[in-house]
């Protein structure tokens, strides 16, 4: 067996060159590739040395590179009071020093439920653009439904529009640093109190997330004053797998009780 | 395999596996001050500074971190010339088995160069990923209080 072999490619065209060979593992810089996998692959691409470590906002787009660290992004959003509906998701995840770690590119790509990005990036309609087997941008729910197609490549940035929206995030999880047995995001375009656009989702469920399209449906028009989340609720059933945070159908209940709460909270917020 | 990694200010050469950790390295070659603990990034025992910031060194693979800058507790202060950080562990009782305490300091070390004057949520949440089991966090916090005063009084 080829022994085992680190590169740190200085560009995207030699890091997509080495993404051809075969047994590559990329590695993001980040936490969650194991040692057994590690030690299984022949080459282990390091993206370290690619300068995709930033967070920047032009002509009113987020690009965020895929090396920037979560405590990266928290830091830019915070700094320019940008939308806080990514920083409310990340200082939910893991811990300080975990945070300093923890890739971007790699957190998107693998979209653990852990790292609560998954419905925020839904909500803001990110994409991301990838190198390597496949190139350009994509839907980040495209990434998310074919995920096959997009294996021998990677994600060099993940961008979104800077747009203003009301937004509601949570997750459950039996403890704070524990991982999230769901989140729910809810994120309202609102003008003069009408809501305009709506995206409602739910993550850690069965499917890999759902968006309660018809509730959606039924928020949009309304002005933020009328919303009733009993009714625009009504029919909405998101199923769950047991977990060891509780039971499929505890977790059901629980998920419905957030909602309802993200709603209220948005109502309220006019 | 073979890297370099600049460490309290000096540059080491080290050979090692190439699925070896951060931390194991580390250790194994002499900065036995980066403590060994759960090995899966929730304890903090191993934190050290990668370019500056705080990480935990059992979730960083040694390759990854070659040619970079790593600051142990070490660089902070020593036994004769503590810096107000550990004078102020020590002075708040914020120490009993000592075994947390390398990887609390470096914590409350980024806190205080991010923000001098924080407060307890900001405290809690800067040490979020360092466990101490055995004085609880009531001294700890007290510890981090304490030394913003006297990191002030430095200045």
């Amino acid at each position: 067996m080829k022994a085992m072999e680190w590169h740190w490619p200085k560009n995207l065209e030699e890091f997509t060159r080495l993404l051809k060979e075969e047994g590559a593992l990329i590695h993001a810089g980040g936490t969650a590739i194991r040692e057994e996998r590690i030690k299984s692959a022949v080459h282990i691409i390091d993206m370290s040395c690619l300068s995709l470590n930033y967070v920047k906002k032009q002509d009113g787009v987020w690009h965020i590179g895929a090396t920037a660290v979560l405590n990266d992004v928290i830091d830019a959003f915070e700094g320019a009071h940008g939308d806080r509906l990514l920083v409310k998701a990340l200082k939910n995840t893991a811990t300080t020093p975990l945070r300093n770690r923890i890739t971007v590119g790699g957190s998107v790509f693998l979209s653990p439920l852990w790292s609560n990005l998954m419905g925020p990036l839904l909500a803001l309609e990110a994409e991301v653009e990838v190198v390597g087997k496949l190139n350009g941008m994509y839907k980040y729910e495209d990434l998310l439904s074919k995920k096959a197609e997009f294996q021998g490549s990677a994600i060099r940035e993940v961008r979104f529009s800077d747009k203003k929206i009301m937004h509601y995030f949570d997750r459950f999880a039996r403890t704070a640093t524990d991982y999230s047995a769901f989140t729910v995001t809810i994120a309202f375009a609102v003008e003069k109190d009408v809501v305009k656009d709506a995206k409602i989702i739910v993550t850690g469920c069965k499917k890999i997330y759902e968006r309660l399209s018809q509730a959606e449906t039924k928020v949009i028009g309304k002005k933020l004053k009328e919303l009733t989340p009993e009714d625009i609720l009504e029919g909405a059933n998101v199923e769950f797998a047991n977990k060891p945070a509780g039971s499929g159908a505890y977790l059901a209940e629980v998920s419905k009780v957030f909602l309802c709460r993200g709603l209220e909270a948005l109502g309220r917020a006019r | 395999m073979k890297a370099n990694f600049k460490i309290n200010g000096k540059t080491f050469e080290f050979e090692f596996p190439p699925h070896a950790k951060l931390l194991d390295v580390l250790r194994e070659n002499g900065f036995t001050e980066v403590k060994c603990g759960c090995r899966e990034g929730f304890c903090g025992a191993c934190s050290v500074l990668l370019d500056g910031k705080l990480v935990n060194s059992c979730m960083i693979y040694a390759a990854s971190a070659k040619d970079r800058e790593i600051t142990t507790v070490k660089k902070i202060g020593t036994l004769h010339e503590p810096h107000p950080i550990q004078e102020a562990f020590v002075e708040a009782g914020a120490v009993q088995c000592g075994y947390c305490t390398p990887g609390m300091v470096l914590a409350t070390y980024t806190l205080l160069e991010r923000n001098p004057n924080p407060t307890d949520e900001e405290i809690k949440e800067a040490l979020d990923g360092n466990f101490c089991r055995c004085t609880g966090y009531v001294k700890i916090i007290d510890a981090v209080k304490l030394a913003a005063e006297k990191v002030k009084e430095n200045d």
